[in-house]
């Protein structure tokens, strides 16, 4: 036995243990700095920055100072940036790597700041295009109005369009119809005939019933040629309430594109129907990424931190979770309280079970932001939730933001025109829903007491700066749509119309030949396709009128003549047998 | 390079050829396998405290950790395979919801992979590292002692010298 055991070893054994022990457990907090570091640069695809970590061993908690995320579209500024994140870790759960957060405080956590030096980028973000890439034109180009015409969806013809369509489909038919209508012969033919049977002197009964059986031969094909009659009409009817609206339409729609279009042939059509995007696209999407933030950044970190978890290195083994009992998931972050830093002010958001295994603990991750009255705004509330799923995020969020206070916010800074927000009170409220990864939501900004500062270097720059200063309120609508980490957001507002009209105020000679112009091609091309149209209902109605006019005929030959004529024999039939009887 | 002088040492001292053929053995579990893991701990106890010898050991742990890099997904395989097998699952989750389990991490497919393939090498290697050195003791150690030149050396001064110092 004593040739086996070594035991100096096992002092040597300790001795090892304990130095390692000692290496990690000095050394901790940078080996959790690397640990946080190497997971957050996987989970956002770009360099994590953390200033100083401390420990705690009971109870075990870890406090991160100084966390940068940089932002993987512009690696110049930090998608997020907090002073302090400190986190009260479950001991044992670690132990089945499963990271239990009862509580997680965040404070000064600001979005979008500056960065020292450039971060790495290590996944590429998908593409996506500026709104400020958008440069305004010049206005000295101004469009054809053929240009106009071919670029604008008119309702000319559009309705000329449909109003073929309708008159292809019904004119055939009709036609057909009316080619098989009974001839005016074989009218004036039944005509005749009844006219002999009514006339006839009939001797005896014998003949008067081969006459009435004649007649009511005669009145079964008259009445098998009125229900073709009344066919062709229901046709018809059919057809005029089908064009007739729409010839109507047809009508009325050059009025209609000349009052939509005049703005454009005066200004510029991209310039215009854009021009929302364009002055205040940026810093309203800028908004907008502050209020979507939840979803936005937090729900695509946590989808690949699960992605990671699927895809390693096969080289490098993976972990495979069995069913344990504890029922517990990876990560779970049961109450956090996160501040953010925005003006000089601090808006408290609350969190509830956040995870990126809500299958595992049977809820959503909730969050909500419920700030009173500050310096800055009247009240901010806004409350959402999410569920990530094999098959993409569950989520829905509200807000509700009135009166926040904006002030010396430079809006556009291009060549041609540059605006500034001197002053002005933004409310804003809004909903989004997303379902399996699809965003769809819609949310108002109205933006009052406004005072904007804005200068043009061309007429139509001149002319939008000139209606951007005398703005006073402005309300945008936003559509939110895309796919989480993707959101497409597109702005609209009545400040185009504005601007409509104060190019139509300030039209000069060349526009105004244009107007006149463009009057005269909707015109023609109305005339043009009303031209065929018309006459051809025109015609249906002339068909009609001939129409109700054998019928009536028709009618006439089965109700009244053959009637009276069998009622004057029967009376003659009557006399004659009274006479017999009574020898009169 | 001097792990490698000290095994030629203990080839040619008189050390037990059982004592090499464990060392050359657990050094293999050791390089084949990840090193963070409580059977790291064990092999690590198991060398320290019986008479393993070190020089094999370290050697073979260096030399297996190479082979380890070109084999890893051959071991992962094997894991994964284990780890999948229906009939073993309820043993892993049993295992898996226990500290001792947890800290074994054979649910991980790499870890569990290696470790058995490296088990499933050991007696194959344990016994031919074995006659291996008993081999070259008979052979190779006896026929370079013959040769000469090597009688010369040691006869000299020099390696006298050398053989102090070593020791």
């Amino acid at each position: 036995m004593k040739n086996i055991i070594r035991w100096p070893g096992l002092i040597a054994f300790f001795v090892v243990v304990g130095l390692i022990s000692a290496l990690v457990i000095l050394f901790l907090d940078f080996w959790i700095k690397l640990a946080a570091q190497k997971g957050l640069e996987a989970a956002t695809g770009a360099e994590v920055n953390i200033s100083q970590v401390e420990h705690t061993f009971s109870p075990f908690g870890v406090s991160f100072i100084g966390v940068q995320l940089t932002d993987p579209k512009s690696p110049s500024t930090n998608q997020l940036e907090a002073q302090v994140i400190s986190a009260n870790i479950e001991l044992s759960p670690l132990l089945l790597r499963k990271v239990i957060i009862d509580q997680l405080t965040m404070t000064g956590v600001q979005f979008g700041t500056t960065r020292n030096s450039a971060g790495q980028v290590y996944r590429q973000p998908d593409d996506s295009e500026s709104v400020s890439s958008s440069l305004f034109p010049d206005a000295k180009d101004l469009p054809s109005v053929d240009e106009v015409l071919a670029k604008s969806p008119l309702k000319t013809t559009k309705a000329i369009e449909t109003t073929q369509q309708a008159y292809e489909q019904h004119k055939d038919k009709l036609s057909e119809q009316y080619a098989n209508l009974p001839s005016k012969d074989k009218l004036s033919d039944y005509k005749k005939r009844i006219e002999v049977l009514s006339k006839t002197d009939y001797k005896n009964p014998a003949d008067l019933l081969a006459a009435k059986e004649e007649f009511e031969k005669l009145k079964q094909e008259i009445k098998a040629d009125k229900a073709v009659f009344n066919e062709f009409k229901e046709s018809l009817q059919t057809a005029k309430q089908d064009l007739g609206p729409k010839l109507a339409q047809l009508k009325a729609a050059p009025g209609q594109d000349y009052e939509q279009l005049k703005s454009l042939v005066a200004g510029d059509a991209g310039a215009i129907s854009d021009v929302t995007t364009m002055v205040f696209g940026e810093t309203a999407g800028e908004w907008s990424g502050y209020a979507l933030a939840a979803l936005d950044i937090l729900a695509p970190m946590l989808k690949n931190k699960e992605q990671q978890q699927q895809e390693v290195v096969i080289a490098e083994g993976r972990w495979i979770s069995f069913g344990d009992t504890s029922g517990l998931p990876e990560l779970w972050i049961k109450q956090a309280d996160i501040s953010l830093s925005w003006q000089q002010e601090q808006i408290l958001s609350t969190w509830q079970d956040i995870t990126y295994q809500h299958d595992i603990i049977g809820r959503p991750t909730v969050f909500k932001v419920d700030s009173s009255a500050s310096s800055l705004w009247q009240s901010l509330k806004l409350n959402g939730d999410f569920w990530l799923k094999d098959s993409g995020i569950n989520a829905q969020q509200k807000w509700q933001l009135a009166g926040l206070k904006l002030q010396d916010i430079s809006l556009v800074e291009q060549d041609k025109l540059s605006s500034k927000l001197l002053k002005g009170l933004l409310s804003s409220n809004g909903e989004i829903k997303v379902n399996q990864n699809a965003v769809s939501g819609d949310a108002a900004i109205n933006l009052a007491e406004l005072a904007m500062q804005a200068t043009g270097e061309n007429k139509l720059t001149r002319i939008i700066a000139q209606t951007l200063n005398q703005m006073q309120q402005l309300q945008i609508n936003t559509n939110v749509a895309g796919a989480i980490g993707d959101l497409d957001l597109s702005f609209s507002s009545d400040l185009n119309k504005q601007l409509g009209s104060a190019l139509l105020a300030n039209i000069g000679k060349e526009e105004q030949g244009k107007l006149d112009e463009l009057k005269q091609k909707l015109d023609s091309q109305m005339q043009g396709a009303l031209g065929t149209q018309d006459s051809q209902y025109s015609e249906w109605l002339d068909w009609e009128k001939l129409v109700d006019g054998d019928m009536n005929s028709l009618e006439d030959m089965l109700n009244a003549k053959m009637t009276g004529a069998l009622d004057k024999k029967k009376d003659e039939l009557k006399d004659k047998l009274k006479g017999k009887l009574f020898g009169n | 390079m001097g792990a490698i002088v000290k095994l030629l040492k203990a080839l040619n001292s008189d050390a037990s050829p059982w004592q090499l053929a464990w060392g050359f053995t657990l050094g293999m579990v050791m390089g084949l396998t990840p090193m963070l893991g409580l059977h790291s701990v064990i092999l690590l106890f198991v060398v320290l405290f019986f008479r393993v010898n070190l020089s094999a050991f370290l050697l073979a742990w260096a030399l297996f950790s190479l082979f380890a890099l070109a084999l890893g997904s051959v071991m992962a395989g094997v894991g994964e395979s284990i780890l999948s097998n229906q009939s073993l699952v309820p043993f892993w989750t049993q295992l898996y919801s226990t500290t001792l389990g947890q800290l074994s991490q054979f649910y991980h497919t790499l870890t569990l992979g290696s470790l058995v393939f490296s088990l499933i090498c050991s007696p194959v290697l344990l016994i031919a590292s074995k006659i291996l050195v008993v081999q070259y003791r008979a052979k190779v150690m006896v026929w370079v002692n013959k040769i000469k030149l090597v009688q010369f050396i040691k006869g000299t001064n020099f390696y006298r010298l050398y053989q102090a110092l070593g020791e």
